[in-house]
């Protein structure tokens, strides 16, 4: 699956919805909440839920993406084809060809493990999921600004 | 792919602390407010460098933009739609700035003038006649041009550098009236009441003038009365979406940047085209190089002054200057800008300067020489001050959108102890070791006012450039050593 649809997507917020039922009957057994609980109470309870999916998510998609990459990438910059950085040079620990990182998303913080390659003749490690851009172009957008904007 | 960069923020993420570090006051509230709207713990010089850095972002694909348009390379965005009126307005900002790479506290402070320019699509109608020759009831309200004449003359005064107001900061001590001859800034964008709001604010401001201004008040019902008798025209154009372009170069570089932003939207190519400014020579450089078939305008309220000034100097008592300078305004507003020359130069004839005196060596307010000033600076823009046929070709006739578009920059830029670095000097020839028109020397430190320019420019721009601009950065294929090393400690 290259995209969501919208459709699926529509069908996906469903299926959530569903879950946002059945767990909350699971935090607060069938006979629903107390007459205690306040709604900000709940919402304190369905937003953590909320970042617990959105974690879940986040890192599932993402390590499958990776798995999805070639065996060899070229290095962005001397464009020589590389492998899997060898677990010796990464620091952080993980799996072998992996680094993890944490990044903010707007429902918290997830670890993004991305694959991590090794040029040896630039004696460089780097993460080929974050180039979105052409070989040797630089880090700045290049493009226009403002294009599509009326 | 994911198109993350070093910083460990998703593009949503980043967007929200940027254009939170671009909105509020300081960075110490953006990061308040970033961690109460967004739920996101970042320090507050975590979003000054973030912001900074895409505002350089932002500065280098600007003047990509400009050097493309230089080589005439730059086509117009096929997805801008057909302009009718192409609107430009051109003005000053004013804000503090410091040497950079001077270490901390501040070295070497001093007052810029950053150039802000704003281009607006406009719609409206053409007339036969002039379809508004009454002067405005704004200006038939003496306490109302007082306190304009005051605001506008104390801009260049003797008033603390802290304490200087923008010509932005006196236009919207009493905007009302203004939108008689102007949208009103606050009416939504597609608000199509915008013409019968300003109609009646015309009308309801003409009213109280009556009540407030005794001396005016038979004139200002006279107008009531007659506006009441009539349909309202809706004779100012209908603003519909506007980009805005800011730097601290001089002319010469701020001309090429409001030139290609106005290729871009396809300006050039519009059925009507207008640029306004005030008196400054600086804005008619402007103009006569990159925009010399645009219809220039002269800013009515900005003559309000060489006109209410010489009224009171050649008249004895307060109620005839008054008289006279309605007299004289009236005038302006109906383009006989060359009677109202006439009736001062005739003066200047009654009333030679003494023999062996020179005019600069007169007090300022003395009657010869603000006669002798306002006699300049009609004789320079009378050829942009032909209102009546602005109006008829529906076009408008003061500058008050650049104007506030300044209050919204200066809200951000300026304030007590606020400072930012000087990013670019000017280039100095080797040969004549003067600074070169035009030409900059790019020293990208952190906190400048060049980047932090272009990070307001885009949020005040209706293209939601700033977001389109962080969402297509391409993300570094590399991390930063000292990440890593955190991350394994």
């Amino acid at each position: 699956m290259d995209a969501v649809t919208k459709v699926q997507r529509q069908q996906l917020v469903e299926t959530v919805m569903g879950w946002g039922q059945a767990l909350a009957e699971r935090a607060y057994g069938p006979q629903g909440p107390g007459l205690d609980v306040d709604l900000a109470a709940m919402e304190d309870v369905a937003v953590e839920m909320q970042r617990a999916l959105l974690k879940g998510f986040c890192e599932k998609a993402t390590r499958q993406q990776a798995a999805r990459l070639p065996a060899h990438q070229p290095c962005p910059t001397c464009s020589a084809e590389c492998h899997p950085a060898p677990p010796a040079r990464i620091e952080a620990s993980g799996p072998p060809g992996e680094a993890g990182r944490p990044i903010q998303t707007r429902g918290g913080p997830f670890q993004l493990q991305e694959p991590q390659y090794y040029c040896p003749a630039c004696r460089r490690a780097f993460f080929p999921s974050a180039l979105g851009a052409a070989r040797g172009q630089s880090r700045l957008h290049s493009g226009r600004v403002g294009q599509d904007c009326d | 792919m994911l198109r993350v960069d070093s910083h460990g923020y998703t593009a949503a993420v980043l967007d929200k602390i940027v254009t939170s570090g671009g909105n509020s006051k300081s960075f110490q509230s953006a990061h308040h407010m970033v961690e109460k709207q967004a739920e996101v713990s970042v320090s507050a010089m975590q979003i000054a460098r973030l912001t900074h850095e895409i505002g350089r972002e932002l500065v280098q694909c600007r003047d990509q933009q400009a050097e493309l348009h230089r080589f005439r390379q730059l086509p117009v965005d096929a997805n801008q739609p057909p302009v009718q009126i192409a609107c430009i307005e051109a003005d000053g900002a004013r804000t503090m700035t410091r040497a950079s790479h001077q270490g901390r506290g501040v070295h070497d402070k001093s007052w810029k003038e950053p150039k802000v320019g704003v281009l607006w699509r406009m719609t409206g109608q053409t007339f036969e006649s002039d379809p508004h020759p009454e002067l405005p009831g704004c200006f038939q309200d003496q306490q109302y041009v007082e306190q304009l004449v005051r605001e506008l003359k104390s801009g260049g005064g003797s008033a603390s550098p802290a304490e200087v107001p923008t010509a932005a900061d006196a236009r919207a001590a009493v905007p009302a009236e203004m939108r008689a001859a102007e949208p009103a800034v606050e009416t939504a964008v597609n608000d199509t009441r915008g013409g019968e709001i300003a109609a009646a604010a015309s009308l309801g401001t003409a009213a109280e003038a009556a009540v407030a201004a005794p001396e005016a008040g038979a004139a200002a019902a006279r107008s009531a009365d007659s506006a009441a008798l009539k349909p309202p025209v809706q004779w100012p154009p209908r603003r519909v979406f506007r980009t805005c372009v800011a730097t601290l170069r001089d002319v010469h570089g701020f001309g090429p940047l409001l030139a290609a932003e106005a290729q871009r939207r396809g300006f050039y190519q519009a059925s009507q085209k207008v640029f306004l400014g005030d008196g400054q020579t600086a804005n008619w450089t402007v103009h006569r190089l990159y925009f010399p078939d645009f219809v220039p305008v002269t800013d009515f309220p900005h003559v309000v002054p060489y006109v209410y000034e010489p009224a009171r100097a050649v008249t004895a008592d307060r109620p005839s200057a008054w008289r006279r300078c309605q007299e004289w305004l009236t005038l302006c507003w109906q383009g006989r800008v060359v009677e109202v020359m006439a009736a001062l130069q005739a003066w200047q004839a009654a009333h030679p300067v003494p023999p062996g005196v020179r005019l600069t060596s007169l007090p300022e307010n003395h009657p010869q020489r603000v006669v002798a000033g306002a006699v300049t600076y009609l004789e320079h823009n009378q050829s942009r001050m032909d209102y009546p046929r602005y109006r008829c070709l529906g076009l408008p006739v003061t500058s008050a959108l650049v104007e506030s578009l300044i209050k919204q920059f200066n809200w951000r830029m300026k304030g007590t102890e606020k400072y930012w670095n000087r990013s670019e000097e000017p280039a100095i020839s080797p040969r004549t070791g003067r600074p070169i028109r035009g030409r900059v020397v790019v020293d990208p430190p952190e906190m400048s006012v060049e980047s932090m320019l272009q990070v307001r420019a885009a949020l005040l721009s209706d293209d939601d450039r700033l977001s389109k601009h962080i969402r297509a950065r391409p993300g570094c294929p590399f991390v930063r050593r000292s990440t890593q090393r955190r991350r394994a400690a």
